[in-house]
């Protein structure tokens, strides 16, 4: 079998292939370098499987006990109950952000 | 990082509805890890960064209504909170102390040297693709799942994988780039501007 076209492969992907032609495509590309890339491509961009192998391949650092409490503890709140409780906290700066940008400087916190 | 995505608007609109539970819900998911362990890495212990993770979101919940969007992306928008927030906490700490511990010393004294900025970002994309993962993975069954991570993420061969998995090498690439697809799909929606 000659290569399939990149549509032919993309409804292999999409799992809209004739059914007729599903086990022949699969024949070839079992053993098909160039279609095993081509589909790969259709998938996805170089950069993205790079970024997933890197992004998905870091293990969270151990020790985040209190990460999965805290996080637990904000899903079982009621939206109202946290924001009643945002309300009523302690603000050491004013609430009103909207200001504040990233600071282009290293030893500055923030420009406005 | 220029290509990191930026945080979708409907969103941020929604997270304006305080009776928006889902939105919330998936709001802390996605940032929450984002925050705790930018703290992690200015020095901050397990618990403290949990309590200034709390703090930040708490902020985002009182505020994020003031965020406008023109004038930038929320993702920096909560860095800059997050920033804030890290140097008002330890600040607080330290004083508590008596003078300072060595820790909150040693965390303020680092925190203009950090390249913040860019750490933030690393961190954000890291848990974009991780979170997208655990939504869309128990959409798949195990053997497409594993034959993603086997060669997408550990590196192995089409070949390798097929012959851990008992399926054909066809199967392995077909499951790879499916999955694929789905992450993109789904790290889309979660940025969607």
């Amino acid at each position: 079998m000659q290569c399939p076209t990149p549509q032919i492969l993309q409804h292999l992907l999409d799992d809209t292939v004739l059914a007729d032609q599903r086990a022949e495509i699969e024949t070839h590309l079992e053993s098909c370098p160039i279609c095993q890339q081509q589909l790969e491509k259709l998938a996805a961009g170089g950069v993205t499987w790079d970024k997933t192998a890197q992004n998905l391949g870091e293990k969270p650092a151990s020790g985040e006990t209190a990460l999965t409490e805290a996080l637990s503890k904000l899903n079982d709140t009621p939206t109202s109950a946290l924001l009643t409780q945002a309300e009523s906290m302690p603000r050491p700066i004013d609430v009103d952000l909207s200001f504040l940008q990233p600071s282009e400087k290293p030893n500055s916190l923030g420009k406005c | 990082m220029a290509d990191v995505p930026a945080t979708r608007a409907s969103l941020l609109v929604r997270l304006r509805d305080r009776q928006d539970e889902a939105a919330w819900s998936e709001f802390v998911r996605l940032y929450a890890p984002v925050v705790y362990r930018f703290a992690r890495g200015r020095g901050l212990q397990d618990a403290d960064a949990a309590d200034l993770t709390q703090e930040v979101l708490r902020s985002v919940s009182a505020s994020v209504g003031a965020f406008d969007p023109r004038l930038g992306l929320f993702r920096s928008w909560l860095f800059t909170l997050a920033h804030r927030r890290l140097y008002d906490f330890v600040q607080r700490r330290q004083h508590q102390d008596g003078g300072g511990t060595v820790v909150a010393t040693q965390v303020l004294d680092a925190m203009p040297a950090k390249n913040d900025q860019a750490d933030w970002d690393k961190e954000y994309e890291r848990q974009l693709f991780q979170f997208a993962a655990e939504l869309i993975r128990p959409t798949f069954t195990e053997t497409t799942w594993q034959a993603f991570h086997l060669t997408a993420v550990d590196g192995q061969s089409g070949q390798e994988a097929a012959q851990e998995l008992g399926i054909s090498v066809a199967a392995v690439y077909l499951a790879k780039s499916r999955v694929m697809v789905r992450l993109k799909a789904e790290i889309a929606r979660l940025q969607m501007e």
